[in-house]
Formats: C-alpha cells, sequence, structure tokens
C-alpha cells in the first residue's frame, strides 16, 4: 500500500496497488482510481483528509490508521525511522508494516502511539460515516 | 530527459514551479502512466487551467492544469498536475490522469481547444 499526504492542502491519497490508473470523481471530496487494465479500484484521493478518510466507509480501521500515522509523520516532518522511535516500543520495521496497513496494532502499540502524539485522536479510525454528523 | 532533484519547471505564464522529490516519488509510485516529460508539457502547454473550490490551509490558490491525453480506446482522458501556491512560492502537488475535469472556474483556456497530445 501506497499512502501520499500533502498537508498544505490536507489532501491524501491512499492506493492499494500499483498500476497505470485514472481518476474518476466519486463526489467533490473522494475520486476513485481506476485500473486502465482492469477497471478495478487501485486506490482513492481524498480533498479535507483529515475528516473524509475517517468518516469514509471505503477504507478499513488498518488503513485509516495508517493514513493517520502518515499525516502525523508529514505534519511533523519525522522520518519513519524517527516516528518509530518516539513511540518508542516499536521497531523500524514494524512501523513500516503499520504505516503501509500490513499489520494490526495491538493495544499496548495503540496506547505507545497516544502518548507519543497526545494531540492526536487515535479513536478517527474506527469511525463510521453513520457517527460523522 | 529525467528528473532534476527540486526541479523547477516553467509554466505557461513562465512561472516558475518546482517538483519536490517527495512528489516526484509519489507520482512515480502511485501514477506510473505520468511521466516528467507529460509534468513539464502540461505545465508549458495546458489545454485548460482551473481554480480548484478547495485552497491550502494557509488560505492560497491551488490551480489545476489539464492536458487531453490519446486513449487507446478512444476513451475522455486527461493529464493533470495540481499546483498549489504557498508563501514560498509554487509547487506541484500531485499528478494524474482522470476521465474528466473537475468543477471549477476556468482560469485559462488554449486556442484551437482539442489538439491532443
Amino acid at each position: 500500500m501506497n499512502i501520499y499526504y500533502d498537508a498544505d492542502r490536507d489532501y491524501a491519497e491512499v492506493f492499494f496497488k500499483k498500476a497505470a490508473n485514472y481518476g474518476e470523481e466519486l463526489n467533490d471530496q473522494v475520486t476513485a482510481f481506476k485500473s486502465e487494465k482492469t477497471d478495478k479500484i487501485v486506490g482513492y484521493a481524498f480533498e479535507d483528509a483529515s475528516q473524509t478518510v475517517f468518516v469514509s466507509d471505503l477504507l478499513s480501521p488498518a488503513v485509516k490508521l495508517a493514513t493517520l500515522l502518515r499525516m502525523i509523520r508529514t505534519k511533523e516532518k519525522l522520518t519513519q525511522e524517527q516516528a518509530a522511535k518516539k513511540i518508542g516500543d516499536i521497531t523500524f520495521r514494524h512501523y513500516q508494516r503499520l504505516e503501509s496497513g500490513e499489520e494490526n496494532p495491538t493495544l499496548a502499540t495503540i496506547e505507545s502511539m497516544m502518548r507519543a502524539f497526545p494531540n492526536t485522536d487515535f479513536s478517527v479510525i474506527l469511525k463510521q460515516k453513520s457517527s460523522a454528523a | 530527459m529525467s528528473y532534476n532533484k527540486n526541479e523547477k519547471i516553467a509554466d505557461y505564464r513562465g512561472r516558475s514551479i518546482e517538483l519536490s522529490e517527495d512528489s516526484w516519488t509519489h507520482i512515480q509510485e502511485s501514477h506510473p502512466e505520468i511521466n516528467i516529460e507529460d509534468i513539464r508539457s502540461v505545465l508549458a502547454d495546458p489545454l485548460e487551467v482551473r481554480e480548484s473550490p478547495k485552497v491550502t490551509l494557509e488560505g492560497k490558490l491551488i490551480e489545476i492544469f489539464y492536458q487531453t491525453k490519446i486513449h487507446s480506446e478512444g476513451k475522455t482522458r486527461f493529464k493533470v498536475v495540481v499546483v498549489k501556491a504557498l508563501e514560498s512560492g509554487l509547487y506541484v502537488s500531485t499528478a494524474m490522469t482522470t476521465n474528466a475535469m473537475k468543477a471549477g472556474k476556468t482560469l485559462y483556456r488554449k486556442k484551437n481547444k482539442g489538439v491532443g497530445r
């Protein structure tokens, strides 16, 4: 998985697969990227990403956490290694797996993340559209 | 010609627009159908430039540059480069292919529209 976050625009792109693709607007905040070959969705773009990513039904909680970590890291201008060190009890490789959505964190790891980034609301990864209002 | 680190590209108005290493890495990884020549060409010779309804967190303009792309099956496609204005200058945020232009105020439209690349 590949996540890009532009903090100046609060804009995120989340890709599940690398493929030549084209964007198709789903609404004024979300664009789906479809493979040119298969027409299957390979990723999404989110405007106002700090809000829209987390109320979206398009992403799993693990992918939302990965996107949240990427957002925090970009805003704080940290490398993955620095972010892992700041969280404390995880390795660089473990952090990479979390930020790529390859792994679900344990409760202990979430607790460490909350301590490392006290101004971030980690509960947003469990938000759903119906509870967004 | 390959990408030069933090390359500055002149747009159709002669403005210097920076393509940072981060943005270029992202474009290569997620939009493999777009190459460096596409970005240079879209900025220098756009079919149309539209203002995004969104602004940056500093409240500055986001411009979306479009150029027609020829698709082998005749489908409508546009090469797109998104440029953000910051206090320090103009920067490429991302680049991609889309099937339509986004709604937004037109800032520039090329004469003799319809000439694809």
